[in-house]
C-alpha cells in the first residue's frame, strides 16, 4: 500500500530524512516508532501529499502521492494537532468532508453518532475538549471510508474507554475492508497491541522495519545467575546490554534466544530464564545501539 | 460528479463563503452606506437651487460625488488586502497548511478557488450596491446611470488588481503579520525609494531642491498613483452654456486596464509560486528563499538611510547648524548609515531566522560589503558624480522659469540665457557662496526653477550673497534678480495675479491709526477705491516700492503698518502666490475653467493687501487729498505705533 524509496528532505540545509524506505502492505497495522525529532512527523507528510520530496518517491496504492487528487481521496489523516474552521460544527465538518471526501458515508456517520454520545454536533468544535476534538477527527476520518489511515499519535488526549472504543472501530475497518492503518506514537505498549509491523525511525531514516513477531524474536532478555561471576557468551553473539543485581545478570541479546541459552547453560548456571521483551523494551534497547542516550533513562 | 481536471472546489468555495462572511458583509455595509444611501439622501435633500439649470447640474454632482467615492482606491486596496489574507490564511499556521494540503485537493484547485472566493468578496458586493444604486437613481429620477456604470468597471478593475496584487504578495510571505505589511511597503515601495534618494541628494548636492518629482515611473507604485491619477469632474458646457454641466469626466481610465492587464500577470506569478511553495515555510516571514538576501539588503537600505536621514536632520543640522545654516552633511549621513544600517540589517536577519543569534561570520561579512556599497553611492553623490548638481538645462529646453527671491519672477524667454548664466555663475561661487552662508548673515535664500518642454522640472535653491559689496555690483545674480523683482509687472503680478490687467475691482479698504493707538477699518467708495487705485498703478510705474516688497533688502520700519486691501474678480480664476505656473498656466491656459467651479466658487472673488511707506508718493497724497488720511487718522510705521502704545 506505501512504497518509499530513498526519501529526502532537508529544511535550511537541516537533513530531516537522509534516505527512508519503508514498505506497509495492504490491511497492515504499522506502527511508526522513533525518538523525538527522528523525522516521523516530515516522513507523515509526505506519506500525505503534504510536502514535495527533494529526493526519491512516495507511492501509495501504486501511484505517487503528491499532488496525487485520487489517491488522497483514499486517505484519511489525523495529526497530532488538529485543524478545524473558525467556529464550524462537527455538522458543517461532516458537510466539508463529504463534499471533498467522494466516498464519504453519509448513513456511517449517523450510525456513528451511538458511539460519541457526548457530542453536541451543533456545539462549535473549538469550544470542544481535546479528547472530543479528537474523537470527531476520528468520525469523519472513518466516515471518509479511506483505504489507508494515517495516524499521528492519535489516541492522546482520549480517556481509556474512548481509546478502546476507537481501537475497536479502527480494527473493525481493517479486518471488513482491508484498511491499511499507518500509526505513530510514543505509547509504545498500546502500539504492540495493535500493531502487526514496525519500523524504527532514527535520525532521518528508518533503522529497523519488521513484523511486530519477528522484531519479538530477534533479541531476548535472558537472565542468569552463575558461581563463577559475570557470564560470558561466546563471540558470535550480540550483548546490546549487560547489568546484574548481585549474582543475577540480565543480558539483552540479539540473535537466537535458544542458541544463547544453550551457551549460557554451559556455564553451569544456578538459574537462566529467557524472557520476552516488550516493544518498548526492543525500542530502548536499539536506540541505544544507535548512540541513542537512553543509558540514563533505563538505569 | 465532478470532472477530474477541475480547478474549482465547491465545497472549498462555499467553505470560505461561510467562515469569512464578516468581511464582505462588512465591504457590502460600507458600499452601501457610501454609494446609495448618499444619493438617496441628496436626492431627498431640500436644496435652494434657484434655476433649472442648477437643479439639472444637481443630479450630475450627486452622481459625480458618487463615483468620486467609488474610484477611491483606498478602502478597495484594504479590503482586497484583507480578501486575500483571509482565503489564503491557512498558509501562515504550520497545523492549518498541513491539514489543508493533505485533503484530496490540488494546489491548483486550493489556489484558483480560494483566488476566486476572495476576488467574489469584493465584486458580488460592488454589484449588489450598483444595483441598488440604479434603482435609487431610478427612484428619484436620475439619469446619469452611465457614470455610475464605468464607477463601478473602475472599482472592479481597482479591485482586480489590488487583490491579485495581495494574493501574490500573500504567497512570499508565511507570517500573518507580514502579509499587511508587505502589501503597504509594495504599493509605496517604488515612490518611497524616490523620495529617499530625493531627500539624500537635496541633502549631500548644492543647491538641488525639490528633487522629489515623481513622474510616469511612479505607477509602479500603484495605491499612489491610482489615488492621484483617478478622477472625476463634472464638465461644464462652453459659451452660454458655461453654467451648464453637460457630462461627468472619469480620467485615468487608462491606468486601469493597464493595472488590470499587470493583475492577469500577477495572478499567474502567484500561481506558479503558491504550486512551488514550500509548505514548512508557515510562520515564516519569507517564504521565498531568493528574497531573503534581497529583503535584508533592502530592509537595510531604506531602514538605515530613513533613520540616518532623520538622525542627521532632526539633531545634527539644528545642533551644529548655526543661524539656518548648513553644515557638511556627508560624514554625519555616511556615519549614521553605517550604524542604522548594521541595525536594520540584522534585524532584518532576525525576522528572516526567527532568532536572535544571527551575528555569524557570513552575515557580518555581507553586512560589510552593504556598508561599503552605501558609503561608496554616498560618496559618489557628495562628489557629485552623477553630476546632478551642475546639471543645469538649455535655453532651448526650457519651457518657462522662474526666479523666487523675494516672491515669483517669470523670467522672459530674452532673458533666459543671462538666467542661465547667473546659474552658472552661483554654481561656480560655490565656495564663497558656502562661506557666506556658514558666516550666518549677508545670504538670502533664491530659487530658480525651469519648467521644461518635456514636461520635466529642474529647481535648485542657493544662499547667494546680498551684502552691499555683492550688491553693488550691478551683474552680481542678486543684484540682477532684484532688479527682475522690481520691473512694474512683475510687481503687479505679485499684488494683483497675473489677471491684473482686466481685473474687475469691487472694493478697497485702508487701515488707520491714531495717536491713541486705536484702528479703524476704512472701507473706500466706488470714486475713492479708482483714484486709489490709480496712484498705486503710478506709484508702481514710478518705481517708488523701492524695498518694500524685496525684504533681503529692506530697511527697517520703513513700511506702514497699514494695509491697503482690495477685492476683486479676475478672469484668472485661480492664483497661487508660490507658483504663477502651475495655476496661472496649468488651469487657465488649458482652459480647465471648471476646476474652481467644482469647489464650489461660482464667482473668483480675490482678496489682495498691499504694504507700502513713505516713498509711495502718489498714493500717500491721493489719500491725503481724499481725507481718508489726516490730522486724526494717519498712517503709521510699527515704530511710530508702538509710540502711542507708551
Amino acid at each position: 500500500m506505501i512504497r518509499v524509496t530513498d526519501l529526502r528532505k532537508s529544511f535550511d540545509g537541516f537533513e530531516a530524512l537522509r534516505g527512508v524506505d519503508m514498505h506497509v502492505k495492504k490491511g497492515a497495522i504499522y506502527g511508526l516508532v522513533g525518538p523525538n525529532g527522528a523525522g516521523k512527523s516530515t516522513l507523515i507528510r509526505h506519506l500525505t501529499g503534504i510536502y514535495k520530496p527533494d529526493a526519491g518517491e512516495v507511492f501509495i496504492a501504486g501511484e505517487p502521492v503528491y499532488e496525487n487528487r485520487q489517491i488522497k481521496a483514499r486517505m484519511a489523516y489525523i495529526p497530532d494537532d488538529l485543524f478545524y474552521f473558525m467556529q464550524a460544527d462537527t455538522m458543517e465538518m461532516k458537510r466539508f468532508y463529504q463534499g471533498i471526501y467522494p466516498q464519504f458515508d453519509e448513513k456511517l456517520f449517523f450510525r456513528m453518532q451511538e458511539f460519541f454520545p457526548n457530542i453536541d454536533v451543533k456545539r462549535s468544535i473549538r469550544r470542544l475538549s481535546k479528547g472530543m476534538q479528537k474523537q470527531v477527527a476520528f468520525w469523519l476520518a472513518i466516515c471518509s471510508k479511506p483505504d489507508l489511515m494515517i495516524l499521528d499519535e492519535p489516541v492522546d488526549g482520549l480517556d481509556p474507554v474512548m481509546r478502546r472504543q476507537i481501537w475497536s472501530v479502527i480494527m473493525s475497518e481493517v479486518a471488513e475492508c482491508q484498511m491499511t492503518v499507518l500509526v505513530s506514537s510514543h505509547n509504545l505498549r498500546e502500539l504492540e497491541d495493535v500493531c502487526d509491523h514496525v519500523g524504527i525511525m532514527h535520525r532521518g531514516s528508518l533503522m529497523i522495519e519488521r513484523s511486530l513477531s519477528d522484531l519479538q524474536g530477534s533479541v531476548a532478555k535472558i537472565q542468569v545467575a552463575c558461581q563463577s561471576g559475570m557470564p560470558k557468551l561466546p563471540d558470535n553473539f550480540d550483548v546490546l546490554h549487560m547489568s546484574n543485581t548481585g549474582r543475577v545478570y540480565t543480558l539483552i541479546v540479539k540473535g537466537d534466544a535458544k542458541a544463547a541459552e544453550e551457551a549460557l547453560g554451559q556455564l553451569n548456571p544456578m538459574i537462566v530464564d529467557v524472557l520476552p521483551l516488550t516493544l518498548e523494551e526492543i525500542f530502548i534497547y536499539e536506540m541505544g545501539g544507535a548512540d541513542y542516550e537512553v543509558k540514563d533513562i533505563l538505569f | 460528479m465532478k470532472s477530474k481536471t477541475s480547478c474549482f472546489n465547491r465545497t472549498i468555495f462555499l467553505k470560505n463563503t461561510t467562515t469569512f462572511w464578516p468581511m464582505w458583509v462588512l465591504y457590502l455595509l460600507y458600499l452601501l452606506s457610501t454609494m446609495p444611501l448618499p444619493i438617496w439622501s441628496q436626492a431627498k435633500a431640500d436644496y435652494m437651487e434657484q434655476t433649472a439649470q442648477e437643479i439639472a447640474n444637481r443630479s450630475y454632482y450627486i452622481v459625480e460625488s458618487v463615483v468620486e467615492i467609488q474610484i477611491f482606491p483606498f478602502p478597495v486596496f484594504l479590503f482586497a488586502m484583507t480578501a486575500g489574507l483571509l482565503v489564503f490564511s491557512y498558509l501562515y499556521v504550520p497545523r492549518n497548511a498541513n491539514m489543508i494540503h493533505a485533503l484530496p485537493v490540488t494546489r491548483g484547485e486550493l489556489f484558483v478557488t480560494n483566488y476566486l472566493s476572495g476576488l467574489s468578496f469584493l465584486i458580488v458586493p460592488q454589484l449588489i450596491s450598483f444595483v441598488a444604486m440604479l434603482l435609487v437613481c431610478l427612484a428619484n429620477e436620475i439619469t446619469h446611470i452611465q457614470y455610475l456604470m464605468t464607477g463601478l468597471l473602475v472599482m472592479m478593475g481597482e479591485a482586480f488588481f489590488a487583490y491579485s496584487l495581495a494574493v501574490l504578495v500573500a504567497m512570499f510571505t508565511g507570517q500573518l503579520i507580514a502579509m499587511p505589511v508587505f502589501f503597504f511597503v509594495t504599493n509605496y515601495l517604488y515612490v518611497g525609494c524616490l523620495y529617499l534618494v530625493a531627500t539624500v541628494v537635496e541633502l549631500l548636492s548644492y543647491g538641488v531642491s525639490d528633487f522629489w518629482n515623481p513622474g510616469v515611473s511612479c505607477i509602479l507604485s500603484p495605491l499612489y498613483y491610482l489615488n492621484n491619477n483617478v478622477r472625476a469632474r463634472v464638465v461644464y458646457g462652453a459659451g452660454a452654456k458655461a453654467n451648464a454641466v453637460e457630462s461627468i469626466n472619469i480620467s485615468g481610465m487608462w491606468l486601469i486596464g493597464i493595472y488590470a492587464a499587470v493583475a492577469a500577470v500577477f495572478v499567474v506569478l502567484a500561481y506558479q509560486i503558491y504550486k512551488r511553495r514550500q509548505l514548512e515555510s508557515a510562520g515564516d516571514w519569507l517564504s521565498v528563499r531568493v528574497l531573503k538576501p534581497i529583503f535584508r539588503w533592502g530592509f537595510a537600505a531604506g531602514g538605515g538611510i530613513l533613520l540616518s536621514l532623520f538622525f542627521v536632520e532632526a539633531f545634527i543640522v539644528y545642533a551644529i547648524g548655526k543661524d539656518g545654516a548648513l553644515v557638511n552633511a556627508y560624514p554625519w549621513v555616511a556615519a549614521s548609515m553605517l550604524v542604522f544600517g548594521f541595525i536594520c540589517f540584522f534585524a532584518a536577519e532576525m525576522l528572516i531566522d526567527k532568532r536572535f543569534r544571527v551575528f555569524t561570520k557570513k552575515r557580518l561579512a555581507e553586512w560589510g560589503c552593504f556598508s561599503a556599497a552605501a558609503v561608496l553611492l554616498l560618496t559618489l553623490f557628495e562628489f557629485d558624480i552623477f553630476g546632478i548638481e551642475r546639471r543645469l538645462p538649455q535655453a532651448e529646453e526650457v519651457k518657462t522659469a522662474f526666479v523666487y527671491m523675494d516672491y515669483p519672477v517669470e523670467v522672459p524667454e530674452e532673458d533666459l540665457e543671462e538666467l542661465l548664466e547667473l546659474h552658472r555663475k552661483i554654481l561656480a561661487d560655490k565656495k564663497t557662496n558656502l562661506e557666506v552662508l556658514n558666516s550666518g548673515k549677508g545670504y538670502y535664500y533664491t530659487t530658480v526653477r525651469y519648467y521644461l518642454k518635456d514636461g520635466g522640472k529642474l529647481e535648485r535653491r542657493y544662499a547667494i550673497p546680498v551684502t552691499e559689496e555683492y550688491l553693488s555690483d550691478a551683474e552680481s545674480p542678486a543684484a540682477r534678480f532684484l532688479e527682475w523683482e522690481s520691473r512694474a509687472g512683475n510687481l503687479r503680478k505679485q499684488l494683483f495675479g497675473p489677471g491684473y490687467e482686466t481685473n474687475d475691482y469691487q472694493v478697497g479698504h485702508i487701515d488707520r491709526y491714531n495717536d491713541e493707538g486705536e484702528y479703524d477699518y476704512y472701507t473706500l467708495d466706488g470714486e475713492e477705491l479708482t483714484q486709489v487705485l490709480d496712484a498705486l498703478q503710478r506709484d508702481i510705474d514710478a518705481g517708488n516700492f523701492g524695498t518694500y516688497y524685496t525684504y533681503c533688502v529692506r530697511e527697517e520700519n520703513v513700511t506702514y503698518r497699514n494695509e491697503l486691501s482690495f477685492e476683486y474678480r479676475t478672469e484668472n480664476l485661480y492664483y497661487d502666490n508660490y507658483d504663477y505656473y502651475s495655476s496661472y498656466r496649468g488651469a487657465v491656459e488649458t482652459a480647465d475653467a471648471s476646476a474652481e467651479r467644482v469647489n464650489g466658487f461660482s464667482e473668483n472673488q480675490v482678496y489682495t493687501s498691499v504694504r507700502f511707506g513713505a516713498g509711495c508718493a502718489n498714493l500717500v497724497e491721493t489719500l491725503n487729498e481724499l481725507g481718508i488720511i489726516d490730522d486724526t487718522w494717519k498712517l503709521m510705521t510699527n515704530e511710530e505705533y508702538d509710540g502711542t502704545q507708551q
